[in-house]
């Protein structure tokens, strides 16, 4: 039994140590992080156990002592060592789970960094799209440029044929300017010689004078001579006949300044008008208020109507129900003959109370045809209530149309006087703007009227309106004055220009009679080029002064005086400094643009490189001074552009306002839906349907105005009118006045009925 | 500020209608959207939070302005400032905004003019500040780029400092004209009022 025990002990002692030795060497080849090995460690722990805990009950079960202490003490030893490796065990369970955990960071780390990787990669894909999609782009842009660089050449190209055209032209001009300049000039230095020569023979007749005053040669010379003067007497005159269309110049703005004014004039006639016709607004509007309430008694019998109806369904539905009563009765009727029949053969006690049911049938008969009369009498009484009150309610009506129709055309003569009063209002702020020594400003600002009445608030306005109209025809007057003073003062000049004509005429003629002395021809010409100086200086004087009233009006319109107050402008402004920058940078590019662009065509032309450089400056200065020449042409454009757009305002403006006085001369309206078809349409049409078309035929055909057909041309109505006044008399004017005229009498006799209801 | 329980000085006056001016021009500018709204910074100023240029070349410029206005505010010569809008294209003045300038003669620079209360100065500068900033309601948009201008109308005598040069006035033609209201600080009046040119459809 013991040598089985040792034996058993020893045993256990050499799996322990096997365990341990296994385990060690597991250890040292880091089979930690498996955890297989894990799970292999436990079990062969739990084993160790369970051998200690087998060693146990046999040595429980062993007899001898001194072996049992032996084997106690190597129990201990063993169960020391058993700790020891137990202490191994977690501290290599401890280290595994170490390794286990940097493992697992070794492997997010790895997996972050990867995850970075892909995203950088991704991006850095994005970007390389997104650097092509650019690229792509520019080359667009590129293309576009090149595009536009081809246009804008082509454009330079077309300019600069049209501006060589141009200079061709001028050039032509000058040619033909300095073809003038040199015969005028030769004819001078003729004129000249001619002097000296006749000089000469001024000497020499004066010689032969005094041999033969008949002399026919001299007297040819002094002709050419009288030629010549009348010529420099033609231009005099010339000189006098732009300072007459100068005249009549002032004249005619003159007199469209007191057009202007009789304009005026009319504005405010109008608005006196208007005014008038406003005051009829409150009448107006009181009817409307009348009318209103009728309306409103109208919709109240029409409400008692639909009751009276239904009382009126009501009884008819009892009146059948006594018809189905007096129905049943006959039937009783018939069923007490029978019982009669039957009382002949039947008791008579049953015949007597048939006759006690008869009798009291017949009493509910009597009863319910008195019921019946009574109703149909009150029914018959409510149909002819009905009716009268449809009469009324028909009536009622046809007056509230009648005077809605008449609200709306009043409604609508409100309208037009509105649009009346708003095109005199726009028409004198027009006029304000354009006299802008308008000096007293106007204030827009209306006041709250919220307690007045519109009516009174508009008359306010009107007056208000009226007194700066005034004010603005006081300050016309005054620029009429002014412009008249200035009138007389160029008259004076030209009184005296021609006067100094007349006198300058008289020397020639004296001249011309007198014996010809060129020293006098010469004080005559250094005279008259003396004059031309002042002139010249005259007229430099009156364009400063222009500027500076140019100047003043500016002034002027601000309220300020030009003696008391200037205008300083603020330098180094640093947002149109910026446009500034902008724009030169601009032409720069333009101009390196240029530049680049001419060195690749001298590049594709395949010249030398050399040359290119200087040929591209040659071509730049020339596309410079094209580019100048281009900018020069584009302002005068623009000016152009200007003076059309304002002459085509005004003459829209003029258009509309001839329009306006055509329709309230006439009473109609035109229009132009096509071309040479023209649209007319009467103010006091009833219907929108009537209007009528004429058409100008062609200028073959004659280029008269005949009348098209369509609905309105073919009634009855203006029928006698077309035969009388377009196939008898041939006129159209006529035949519309007639038109007017009709319409007229049935709107005024419409008017005079309803104020007669 | 120059204000006492006595009155204003000129001084102070002075001060308060530059500073009005500078608040006022920066408002304009930023409402106009003549420059970008990232060039500006919120800056209370009379119970308002009012935008102010943060760019320094503006900065700079309205300085300058404020400088000169300041001077001649003192001197009592300036009669009007005036902003102008215009379009950079066709160069046409679109919009006027026009601040007239009563000086008070009587007043010198150490004298006091009437009692008027600085609270009611400011309250009057706070219901011009409103309007301006208000106007954007009624005035037309600015389709195209505009570039500004100041002038300002000064006596006749006055001479014309290194910083301006003298020209014609810019005006409008057939302008529409809307006046604000005034304030006053009894030795400057200032009336403000905008000037737009109206478009054809309208």
């Amino acid at each position: 039994m013991a040598h089985f025990d040792t034996t058993v002990t020893d045993s256990v002692v050499k799996t322990v140590t096997k365990e341990y030795r296994r385990l060690l060497k597991r250890d040292s080849s880091n089979l930690m992080n498996d955890p297989a090995a894990d799970k292999s460690l436990d079990s062969s722990s739990s084993s160790v156990r369970q051998s200690l805990n087998f060693d146990a009950s046999i040595l429980s079960q062993s007899d001898s002592s001194s072996y049992f202490e032996d084997s106690l003490h190597k129990e201990r030893s063993v169960r020391k060592e058993l700790v020891n490796a137990k202490a191994k065990i977690a501290s290599l369970e401890h280290t595994n789970i170490q390794l286990e955990t940097s493992n697992k960071k070794a492997r997010v780390e790895y997996e972050q960094q990867s995850t970075e990787k892909t995203l950088l990669h991704d991006s850095d894909k994005v970007k390389l799209k997104e650097i092509e999609r650019k690229v792509l782009s520019l080359e667009r842009e590129r293309n576009k440029l090149r595009d536009k660089i081809a246009e804008t050449e082509e454009q330079a190209e077309l300019n600069y044929l049209n501006l060589e055209s141009r200079l061709r032209k001028k050039e032509t001009k000058c040619l033909e300017l300095e073809k003038e300049k040199s015969t005028l000039l030769s004819k001078i230095n003729n004129l000249e010689e001619k002097l000296v020569v006749l000089a000469k023979d001024n000497q020499s007749l004066e010689s032969k004078l005094n041999v033969s005053e008949n002399n026919n040669d001299t007297n040819k010379i002094l002709l050419e001579d009288a030629l010549e003067y009348e010529k420099a007497n033609k231009k005099l005159r010339e000189q006098i006949l732009e300072m007459q269309s100068k005249l009549a110049d002032s004249e005619k703005r003159l007199y469209d300044q007191q057009k202007l004014i009789v304009d005026y004039e009319d504005d405010a006639a109008i608005v006196r008008m208007n005014k008038k016709k406003l005051d009829s607004i409150p009448r107006l509007e009181r009817e409307a208020r009348k009318y209103k309430e009728e309306l409103e008694k109208a919709t109240s019998f029409s409400e008692n109507i639909n009751l009276l109806r239904e009382q009126l369904n009501s009884e008819q539905i009892k009146s059948k129900r006594l018809e189905e009563r007096c129905k049943q009765l006959g039937v009783i009727e018939v069923e007490f003959e029978n019982l009669k029949k039957q009382m002949h053969y039947g008791g008579s006690h049953k015949v007597m109370e048939l006759e006690r049911q008869l009798q009291a049938e017949r009493t509910a008969h009597q009863l319910l045809l008195a019921q019946k009369g009574e109703l149909s009498s009150s029914l018959s009484s409510l149909e002819g209530k009905l009716e009268h009150e449809r009469k009324e309610y028909s009536e009622i009506k046809d007056t509230v149309i009648r005077q809605d129709n008449v609200n709306k055309e009043l409604n609508d003569r409100l309208k037009r006087l509105k649009i009346r009063l708003e095109m005199a209002i726009k028409e004198r702020d027009a006029q304000v703007a354009l006299v802008d020594s308008f000096k007293a400003q106007l204030d827009i600002t209306v006041c709250d009227g919220a307690e007045e009445l519109p009516v009174e608030r508009r008359l306010k306005e009107m007056e208000k309106l009226s007194a700066e109209y005034k004010t603005a025809l006081e300050n016309i007057q005054r620029q009429l004055d002014e412009k008249c003073t200035e009138l007389s003062e160029q008259k004076t000049v030209s009184h005296r220009l021609n006067a100094k004509l007349k006198r300058l005429n008289k020397q020639m003629n004296n001249t011309l009679s007198s014996p010809v002395t060129p020293s006098g021809d010469r004080q005559m010409l250094d005279h008259l080029r003396n004059q031309l100086q002042t002139v010249q200086g005259e007229l430099d004087k009156c364009k400063r002064e222009k500027q500076a009233a140019a100047k003043e009006l500016g002034l002027q319109a601000e309220g300020l005086d030009l003696s008391e107050s200037k205008v300083i402008h603020l330098k180094d402004n640093p947002l149109s400094k910026k446009w500034e920058n902008i724009n030169a940078e601009l032409a720069r590019l333009h101009t390196e643009n240029q530049r680049l662009f001419e060195r690749v065509q001298l590049l594709e032309e395949g010249h030398s490189f050399a040359d290119i450089t200087a040929r591209a400056e040659e071509n730049a200065s020339s596309v410079k001074e094209l580019t100048e020449q281009i900018i020069g042409m584009k302002s005068t454009l623009k000016c152009e552009h200007i003076k059309y757009k304002r002459l085509e305002e005004q003459a829209q403006k003029t258009i509309k306002e001839l329009k306006m006085i055509y329709f309230e001369l006439t009473g109609w309206k035109l229009y132009e839906p096509e071309r040479k078809v023209y649209k007319v349409v009467n103010d006091l049409a009833v219907c929108s349907e009537h209007f009528l078309y004429f058409k100008r035929t062609e200028k073959e055909e004659g280029g008269h105005l005949i009348l098209l057909k369509n609905s309105y041309s073919e009634m009855e109505s203006l029928k006698q009118h077309r035969q009388k006044y377009l196939e008898n008399y041939g006129s159209i004017s006529a035949f519309l006045a007639a038109i007017t005229l009709d319409l007229n009498t049935i709107q005024h006799n419409d008017s005079t009925l309803m104020t007669n209801d | 500020m120059q204000a006492n329980k006595t009155g204003i000085t000129l001084k102070g006056s002075t001060q308060m209608v530059t500073e009005f001016f500078g608040f006022g021009l920066n408002s304009i500018l930023y409402q106009r959207g003549v420059y970008p709204d990232d060039m500006f910074t919120r800056k209370e100023a009379y119970g308002l939070s009012i935008l102010v240029t943060s760019d320094p070349k503006l900065e700079q410029f309205l300085k300058t302005v404020l400088d000169q206005v300041r001077e001649w505010l003192l001197k009592k010569v300036i009669k009007k400032l005036v902003l102008v809008m215009k379009n950079v294209k066709t160069e046409e003045i679109v919009e006027r905004w026009v601040f007239n300038i009563d000086c008070e003669k009587q007043v010198d620079s150490e004298n006091t003019n009437s009692k008027k209360e600085l609270k009611d100065i400011q309250n009057e500068i706070r219901a011009v500040l409103r309007q301006i900033i208000a106007s954007v309601t009624f005035l037309p948009a600015l389709e195209d780029t505009c570039t500004i201008d100041v002038q300002v109308y000064t006596d006749k005598d006055e001479e014309t400092p290194s910083c301006c040069y003298e020209s014609s006035a810019l005006l409008i033609k057939d302008a529409e004209q809307v006046k604000f209201k005034s304030f006053s600080t009894t030795v400057h009046k200032v009336q403000g009022m905008v000037e737009y040119k109206v478009k054809d459809d309208e």
